[in-house]
């Protein structure tokens, strides 16, 4: 078992992969050299969908007992998504820990498992950018603008864009 | 930390320009102490300039033991007090009869004191955690947990006296009872932490330390919920229902039912893990990569689970400390009961997920309704991986290759699919070429299946309700065919590429 370090190698292992690889989409690295269970990401807005063209940072903050237990991703970006808190922390279920469901509409199938790499993590966040799940919202307000007033949520989400170029 | 000088500024000035005013106008001394613990204004600023101090305390302990806060422990911080605070509300009606300036005094500073141990374990968290840390903050942490178990201690002494002196149920219950939770909270911390640091001594092969750390919670989590039990029983002859027991009452009890629920499983699970799960082959090991997908390092002796994937025996076990399921495909991992891998085995999770996706399949229309649906949902999430990942294309290892059991159950599809799915589930482990020729062969299948998607959204127009809302397990096998083709994980959220594009 012996999680701490088992986590901190598979994730050493994890950023020399990324360094080496880098995969298009985003970047990675961590927040402060000296702790490996806290990563930053910059992920870049998919093309063709209303995050085109933007940089939004995140931060990824590993569990000690990380494969096994999910991480927590919270844009430090501002970014206007229905299944991203106001907080900027990310809902997205293969995020969330196994066993019950505290809110009952996910399939255990659809929730965290061991096999998940950083990058395959951001991956799902840029495709939960390109296509929101208004169902189960994290940010109300953003799922009914979605849903309703999409004018509204693309001026907004355009904003957050613009400001996320600035702030390169 | 501005705002709290400026206040106790403002605060100290007040008290002092009542104190001044008292002696001033009273002259003498008794008269002017009588003035001031009486007159309504000069209370309230002396028992804020008493709140204040408190607060000024509480921050010097802070800043000596901690240190400037984290944001995750500035954020425990505030969400946890304003629960508490109401609960102390609560626990103040019960104790009405008690109330006085002390017993304001004991409430405030048991808040506080609560909220320096959140932060120490919060702190103790964030040091496991952490690989490289300064000799410093270990110091720090362990003479801040003493000094945590010093006040706990002092205080549940104080009010234990009280209470064998006046042989009467009083606030001092609340109070003992609150330290003793405390006190209990703060070794468990404290041996967790030795835990950890007996696990850094070692160099991270203390293969035990999970089942210490499991015993140890289950002692405290037991030992919480009959104190909790007794101060309930307690509370409840003397005064009534303690309204603010009951939430923490409850979340015990279900964090301890949890616990040895888990435990149970587990120990079934993994007490004859030898057995249970057949040692992989040399060939079979070769067959595959040799990777164990959980923490990514070669295996050269691996555990075979029922659905046929490898993973090294340690890593498998500290997975189903948490789940029952294949970490690769999601199949059950429910050990055959005769103890052989047979076909009644294999059958077995299917059938479960097979019930599973029908009873959420619902009531949607009939067979040709659910192919349709489903074709389009795998469509779409084909479509729209596709488009994303155009260009950080990347070939999943033969391992990674997902085709959960939900696949193949399928219901009401086609003869050729099932057939298609129940081989490739067969043989994960299937040599490059072979992946080659199969990558082609879906990405045809993709191909037909888009054309039919086209002609089929030309003739039926009208039911567009269906495509737009694919059912849950529909657009989880979608994403099957999505994770197989580009490597993305099944993130669970349904794509709907129609209305991100309008």
């Amino acid at each position: 078992m012996a999680s701490a370090s088992q986590a901190s190698l598979l994730l050493q292992k994890q950023l020399k992969d990324l360094c080496k690889h880098p995969v298009d989409g985003f970047s990675a690295g961590l927040v402060d050299e000296s702790n490996i269970f806290e990563w930053s990401v910059t992920i870049i807005g998919p093309p063709d969908t209303l995050y085109d063209g933007g940089f939004f940072n995140a931060v990824m903050t590993f569990p000690p007992d990380y494969p096994n237990s999910p991480p927590t991703v919270r844009f430090t970006s501002e970014i206007w998504h229905p299944n991203v808190y106001p907080d900027g922390k990310v809902c997205i279920s293969i995020l969330h820990p196994p066993g019950d469901d505290p809110n009952g509409y996910e399939l255990a199938t659809e929730r965290w498992s061991p096999v998940h790499t950083v990058e395959s993590i951001v991956l799902s966040i840029i495709s939960m950018l390109s296509s929101p799940n208004d169902e189960s919202p994290a940010n109300v307000e953003a799922a009914k603008e979605w849903r309703d007033k999409r004018d509204e949520f693309k001026k907004k989400v355009g904003r957050c864009v613009r400001r996320s170029q600035e702030m390169l | 930390m501005i705002k709290l000088q400026t206040y106790a500024g403002l605060s100290l000035v007040a008290t002092l320009a009542v104190i001044y005013h008292a002696f001033n106008s009273r002259g003498q001394f008794y008269p002017a102490t009588v003035y001031l613990s009486t007159s309504k204004i000069s209370l309230v600023l002396l028992l804020n300039m008493g709140l204040v101090i408190m607060c000024i305390l509480w921050q010097l302990t802070k800043r000596v033991f901690l240190g400037s806060l984290r944001e995750a422990e500035v954020e425990r911080l505030n969400e946890q007090s304003w629960r508490e605070v109401m609960e102390i509300l609560f626990a103040i009606t019960i104790f009405r009869q008690d109330f006085s300036v002390t017993f304001l005094a004991m409430v405030t500073a048991l808040l506080l004191i609560k909220a320096l141990h959140w932060l120490a374990q919060k702190r103790v968290e964030y040091i496991e955690t952490t690989p490289s840390v300064p000799m410093l903050s270990h110091i720090r942490i362990v003479s801040f947990m003493g000094f945590l178990l010093i006040l706990d201690s002092l205080f549940l002494y104080s009010s234990l006296k009280y209470l064998i002196q006046t042989r009467q149920a009083s606030v001092s219950l609340l109070f003992s009872f609150e330290y003793m939770i405390l006190a209990t909270t703060t070794v468990s911390t404290f041996v967790k932490y030795v835990f950890y640091v007996s696990d850094m001594l070692m160099e991270g092969q203390w293969e035990k330390k999970a089942v210490y750390t499991f015993y140890l919670e289950l002692i405290r989590d037991l030992l919480h919920l009959s104190l909790y039990l007794c101060f309930f029983l307690v509370i409840f002859m003397n005064y009534g229902v303690p309204l603010h027991l009951i939430r923490e009452l409850y979340e015990t009890f279900r964090n301890f039912r949890v616990r040895i629920a888990d435990y149970i499983r587990y120990r079934k699970m993994t007490s004859n893990m030898n057995d249970r799960f057949p040692d992989a082959t040399p060939e079979e090991l070769d067959a595959s990569d040799a990777t164990c997908i959980i923490c990514r390092e070669e295996m050269v002796t691996a555990k075979k689970l029922i659905c046929g994937h490898l993973f090294h025996m340690h890593c498998l076990r500290s997975w189903l400390e948490r789940q029952h399921t294949c970490p690769t495909c999601r199949a059950l991992v429910v050990p055959p009961e005769n103890g052989t891998t047979t076909a009644g085995g294999q059958h077995g999770p299917r059938s479960d997920f097979h019930q599973a996706s029908t009873s959420t399949q619902g009531l949607t229309g009939d067979v040709a309704d659910d192919n349709l649906n489903w074709h389009r949902a795998r469509l779409q999430a084909a479509a729209s991986a596709a488009a994303i990942y155009e260009k950080s294309f990347v070939y999943p290892s033969p391992n990674t290759l997902v085709w959960s059991p939900g696949y193949v159950s399928l219901p009401q599809a086609s003869g050729a699919t099932m057939n298609y799915g129940d081989r490739l589930s067969g043989d994960l482990n299937i040599p490059g070429s072979q992946m080659e020729a199969q990558k082609k062969f879906l990405e045809y299948h993709i191909e037909v299946l888009q054309n039919q998607l086209q002609l089929l959204q030309k003739l039926s127009k009208p039911e567009e309700g269906m495509g737009m809302a694919p059912t849950a397990s529909s657009a989880g096998k979608g994403k099957d065919v999505a994770s197989s083709s580009s490597s993305v994980p099944d993130s669970g959220h349904h794509g709907e590429i129609e209305e991100t594009d309008t």
